[in-house]
């Protein structure tokens, strides 16, 4: 997950080493990254005419790409994060504007496929691709809420690209193999809840 | 259950081995209830992901939000203070120069206090007493006590004089210089009355230190009594006129 070959503006560095951290303070790292630059959403309305809700949306899109690119070490240091972070934030901004202006912004709100599909075959990419749109996500997601907090956070970790180990150091579990036989449990129980409403 | 989606789970988030892989994929072409769970797991990593946005944007949200509040609250009582500002600033010069007023004012009446008067001309007309041609040697004995500053000594030494039958107005004028050096107000405007009450002397400064002595012991009254003394040496012309027109204008 962590890029050790990157060289740091040293601004980013302690910002850089606790997005990357492992287990606790992961999060609050997260909200930190998201506060310090949240002066973007104003330099937005005024620059791209936008709402403050629309500024807000591109730049908590923003933040969650940048996150998402710095879990994957797709961030090469060649600016500071933050520099970083507003061309993100203006490509996005750009994108808002070009929606709004060509009426497509609906269109845009569709869901992605999920990434580990890219790890099959064609043939059997395209039969889980197709049981999946089939899914009823509605009810899928009714029911991951009522799974109960644990179970629902242990799922949800996992899907933010948690390892178990760094599960287990976030919710105070005492191994990354408990992490695992729990998560696939609570996993199993979704199943069931989904199945049999 | 578990054990089926431990398999699916160890191919997504492990590394496997292409035989592996290829077990996998044959699976899921052969198997629809296994490709139904796989698909399950990919569903359910799917809406994770996005209730996942979801709530990080909904905690972002908060956050922002909080961050707008404290911007607000902070913003406002900026904009307290600046209003406050300007009016501060006047209030803080206006205070500064009610203080330098005050201050020079004070220093002018200060200055110009009967008492300061008095002990500015003491100090520099009457800081020695000069040389008297008739004088006598006991009296000469009194001038140069008085001048070493002994100014105890330079009383016993004139009174002891006037004891002795000395009607001079020169030693009575000592005795009541000396009288004001020791601050004995009293004593010496009973001397300079008898000074004044002398008759036939050309420049008589009787009426002169006795005004001196009413301001320099700064009584109520004394003030009045002084004025209406120094009127009475401008008016008759008398010893100390100019001093006398000089003090009235500052008082």
């Amino acid at each position: 997950m962590t890029n050790s070959k990157i060289v740091l503006k040293p601004v980013d560095q302690a910002m850089f080493d606790n997005l990357n951290g492992e287990g606790k303070g992961k999060r609050k790292s997260e909200e930190l990254f998201f506060t310090s630059y949240s002066y973007f959403i104003k330099e937005g309305m005024h620059k791209y005419a936008l709402s403050e809700d629309e500024a807000f949306d591109a730049y908590s899109d923003s933040v969650l790409a940048a996150l998402d690119k710095l879990n994957k070490g797709l961030f090469e240091g060649r600016s500071t994060l933050k520099t970083w972070l507003f061309q993100i934030f203006q490509n996005k901004c750009v994108d808002l504007v070009r929606k709004k202006t060509t009426n497509k912004y609906s269109i845009h709100h569709t869901t992605s496929i999920t990434e580990m599909l890219f790890q099959l075959s064609d043939a059997s990419k395209s039969i889980i691709q197709q049981l999946v749109e089939r899914a009823d996500r509605i009810l899928l997601k009714q029911r991951l809420n009522e799974l109960g907090a644990k179970c629902r956070e242990l799922l949800m970790l996992s899907a933010d690209g948690y390892s178990d180990r760094e599960i287990a150091s976030e919710l105070d579990y005492k191994s990354p193999d408990v992490v695992k036989t729990s998560r696939l449990r609570c996993l199993a129980r979704l199943r069931q809840l989904y199945k049999n409403p | 259950m578990s054990e089926t989606y431990e398999y699916i789970d160890h191919h997504f988030k492990e590394n496997i081995s292409p035989e592996e892989a290829m077990e996998f994929e044959r699976k899921i072409t052969s198997d629809p209830a296994f490709a139904e769970e796989v698909a399950f797991y990919c569903a359910t990593q799917q809406v994770a992901q996005e209730e996942l946005v979801a709530d990080k944007k909904k905690r972002f949200l908060e956050l922002y939000r909080e961050q707008q509040q404290r911007e607000n609250a902070h913003a406002e009582v900026y904009g307290k203070l600046r209003t406050l500002r300007p009016v501060g600033k006047w209030i803080r010069i206006a205070a500064a120069a009610a203080v330098i007023a005050g201050l020079v004012l004070g220093l002018m009446m200060w200055n110009n206090s009967p008492a300061q008067i008095a002990n500015g001309y003491l100090n520099e007309k009457l800081a020695s007493l000069g040389a008297n041609m008739g004088a006598t040697t006991e009296t000469e004995t009194g001038r140069s006590l008085y001048n070493e500053k002994k100014y105890e000594a330079a009383l016993l030494q004139f009174e002891k004089i006037i004891m002795e039958g000395d009607s001079g107005i020169d030693v009575r004028k000592y005795a009541g210089i000396t009288c004001l050096k020791l601050e004995k107000y009293d004593s010496a405007i009973s001397y300079f009355k008898l000074v004044e009450n002398y008759k036939g002397v050309y420049s008589n400064p009787g009426k002169f230190y006795h005004a001196l002595s009413l301001m320099k012991r700064n009584k109520p009254g004394d003030k009045n009594d002084a004025k209406l003394l120094l009127r009475g040496i401008v008016d008759g012309g008398l010893y100390g006129k100019d001093k006398a027109i000089e003090w009235l204008n500052k008082m």
